[in-house]
């Protein structure tokens, strides 16, 4: 039998040996049991619009807050995040996307295809692309490759012509401050026809990223824009 | 990015170029293709004749003796376009694949299957395979080049005299110390062992050989496992060579790109270079890291020219090792401490199930009797604990009855700070995992093992922690304890091994 490894300390896999739960249960492990307990997985109750872990499922004050702005109200419909961004995932995230070690993010295949069967089925994924100087330092697109582990294909709607800075430098205020439009739709099948539109990225922070990238979808004919991220910080 | 094998016009030898440097009237022999898909590579052509581009001076500090991939350059690589074309600038494949699916990473060795992966690259828009083992280095994969200089060498200017030490060497040191000059002056490409208990005068007994080394305008490395270990050497270098281009580099040091001719790094920084060194020292050998990770001895090797002086310094050396050294008679035994005095010898201390106690809140009687009497007679000390986990239980339950002890640990944000309070004699005690076994001193301190039956504490562990108490010439006898639940054969040993060397003749 091959012999496993912890995808994120390299440590050999217990349990390679033959036992009846290795046998029966259909699911891979890829990470050992001291790295996958650290993960905060989010589930209900949680805010209904952002996944924000709360008392009750409700709307949270910053989902509230969002919905009172003219400019920002309704873009986006819903977000849903795997895990909350602890100390653990944050390092991990910036393994995978900053030292760019790609095979992390298999550990995220399997909860984000279930999350995407119980939530979004039937929805479009567009994972939220990078600025051709930005794709160039990194050479792949973390959302991309999340985006690849979907079980449908995905469609690279949106072109990112904006080269930002790098967003996880600045502060909440200058996030909310920016009102560039660093997002413009491109789609050679000319425009939507009322489709549910999956955003898909690494981490929904104030989520002022995805609601930028959810506005040309909408004024080109998605009908609505939810977002599937991997942490909710 | 992709890559031609391609011979520029007026020239017979082919060149690996990137594709963006490639001129309408070379003659391509293959490619574009990702770098390790080339076969026949070609290899760094002679020193090139011509004139070198203007401002080469910083591209040869850059890399001489190094190996850096593109995003490593404080430039794009396309102003590397003319270094490359003439030759100056030498490229070659950061993954070789030897058969099918047998990768190589020629930055860390590594050619274990499952420490790669692939991945759609947007940088050759291919699937591309990377190394996993070095990430923290930056992505090394099948499309990435690694630049190296092959163009005239930086001859470091010899000066007259460059050791400002002033102290003088025991007997026994300088019986080593001359070993050691004699080794870097004499022959080439040699081995020799110093075996000397911790305490010795290591690094004193180095300066002498490396002042003539550096004299001559030989670059020195001195390899050690820990990080602890450049922080506290620096200074010490720095007083004793204050002349000579020094760099320490560690994981998140500032001079990483700084070309010193004495260089103290962590083995993991050694990655960098290639073929940079004529003498290469490699503190602690037995340690860590590279019994279990072969690739740090690649770096190492990888880092010293062919022809280089490798001096091995260890308190506790493995057999083998020892063994090959011994047929060599390049093995100097250094028995006794620096001060004379022989080294102290563990006492064992029966702690029961101390383990249980602590998971509880509580701690063994034995070892809160050793505590109070510690605090009472105003002794310091260091205890070392075999986890993160115990040493962070350990510090709550002690704080209760002294608030200024803290704990240490290798991924301590504030480990530095915390080693730097403690040698200040801010505190009275400190609880550290293994970390501290090793290449720190303190002065005048007594050591105390709370679980020293523990699988981390083996032979060579034990005799370095025992080896941290009663290095100062002023206070040579410090108490090492060793709590216990069950004696092991590693405990032993350590005993015999220190009295052993306590009774042997000296010189």
């Amino acid at each position: 039998m091959k012999q496993n490894y912890c995808l994120r300390c390299l440590e050999p896999l217990e349990g390679a040996q033959a036992s009846w739960t290795a046998l029966l249960s259909c699911e891979k492990k890829n990470l050992c049991e001291s790295c996958s307990d650290k993960f905060h997985r989010l589930a209900p109750p949680w805010c209904l619009h952002c996944a924000r872990p709360l008392s009750c499922t409700e709307s949270c004050g910053d989902c509230e807050r969002w919905a009172k702005t003219r400019h920002w109200s309704g873009l986006l419909t819903r977000n849903i995040s795997l895990f909350s961004y602890n100390d653990f995932l944050q390092e991990l995230i910036s393994t995978y996307k900053y030292r760019g070690d790609i095979a992390l993010a298999e550990v995220f295949k399997e909860p984000l295809r279930n999350f995407y069967q119980q939530y979004f089925t039937g929805t479009t994924p567009v994972p939220v692309p990078l600025s051709k100087e930005r794709l160039q330092e990194r050479g792949f697109n973390q959302a991309e490759v999340i985006a690849e582990f979907l079980p449908v294909s995905y469609k690279p709607l949106l072109v990112r012509d904006i080269h930002e800075k790098k967003q996880s430098k600045g502060s909440r205020q200058d996030r909310l401050r920016g009102h560039v439009r660093p997002f413009v739709f491109n789609n050679h099948t000319g425009p939507l026809t009322g489709q549910h539109i999956l955003l898909i990225d690494d981490i929904y922070t104030t989520g002022t990223t995805l609601r930028k990238a959810a506005l040309p979808l909408l004024e080109n004919g998605a009908g609505r824009v939810s977002s599937l991220t991997i942490a909710r910080s | 990015m992709k890559v031609v094998l391609a011979i520029p016009p007026n020239t017979h030898s082919p060149l690996i170029l990137p594709e963006t440097c490639l001129n309408d009237d070379d003659h391509v022999l293959a490619g574009p293709v990702p770098i390790a898909a080339l076969k026949n590579l070609p290899l760094p052509l002679e020193p090139p004749d011509t004139a070198p581009p203007y401002h080469w001076q910083e591209v040869q500090a850059l890399l001489n003796g190094r190996a850096l991939l593109p995003i490593e350059l404080p430039f794009g690589f396309l102003e590397l376009r003319s270094f490359i074309r003439q030759g100056y600038v030498h490229m070659y494949p950061g993954i070789t694949i030897r058969r099918r699916k047998h990768y190589h990473c020629r930055r860390c060795g590594n050619q274990q299957k499952h420490w790669f992966s692939s991945y759609k690259c947007s940088w050759c828009n291919d699937f591309c395979v990377y190394c996993r083992s070095c990430i923290m280095m930056g992505r090394v994969t099948t499309c990435t080049p690694l630049f190296t200089w092959n163009g005239p060498v930086p001859s470091l200017c010899t000066q007259h005299e460059v050791l400002a030490w002033q102290g003088t060497l025991s007997p026994l040191q300088k019986h080593a110390a001359d070993r050691i000059t004699e080794t870097i002056i004499s022959s080439k490409s040699s081995e020799l062992l110093i075996w000397a208990v911790c305490g010795a005068g290591k690094t004193e007994m180095l300066f002498p050989g490396f002042a003539h080394a550096l004299k001559d305008g030989k670059r020195v490395l001195l390899a050690t496992p820990r990080t602890d270990v450049v922080l506290e050497l620096m200074p010490r270098l720095k007083r004793a060579f204050p002349t000579i281009a020094l760099a320490g580099l560690y994981g998140g040091s500032s001079d990483r790109l700084y070309n010193g001719q004495l260089v103290v790094a962590t083995t993991h920084q050694t990655r960098r270079f290639q073929d940079a060194f004529d003498v290469v020292i490699i503190d602690e050998v037995d340690a860590f890291p590279y019994r279990y990770d072969k690739s740090l001895a690649y770096a190492v090797q990888k880092a010293a020219k062919t022809d280089a002086v490798t001096i091995y310094l260890t308190a506790t050396p493995e057999e083998r090792l020892r063994k090959r050294c011994e047929k060599k008679e390049a093995i100097v035994q250094v028995n006794r401490r620096f001060h004379g005095h022989p080294l102290p010898v563990p006492s064992f201390q029966w702690a029961g199930d101390w383990r249980k106690a602590l998971m509880r809140g509580r701690i063994i009687l034995a070892f809160s009797a050793w505590f109070d009497h510690q605090l009472e007679s105003g002794r310091r000390a260091v205890i070392f604990v075999p986890s993160v986990q115990i040493a962070s239980l350990l510090r709550d339950c002690l704080q209760k009855k002294e608030k200024s002890i803290v704990s240490v640990h290798a991924s301590d944000p504030d480990r530095k700070e915390i080693v730097h309070a403690f040698r200040n004699g801010e505190m009275p005690m400190l609880v550290t995992t293994t970390i501290l076994e090793r290449g720190v001193t303190f002065y005048g301190i007594d050591v105390a093992v709370l679980g020293a039956e523990d699988d981390v504490f083996t032979e060579s562990a034990l005799v370095q922690i025992a080896g941290r108490a009663g290095r100062s010439p002023d206070d040579p006898h410090g108490n090492v304890t060793f709590f216990h639940y069950g004696k092991t054969k590693a405990m032993n040993r350590c005993r015999k091994q220190i009295l052993s060397m306590n009774r042997m003749k000296t010189l």
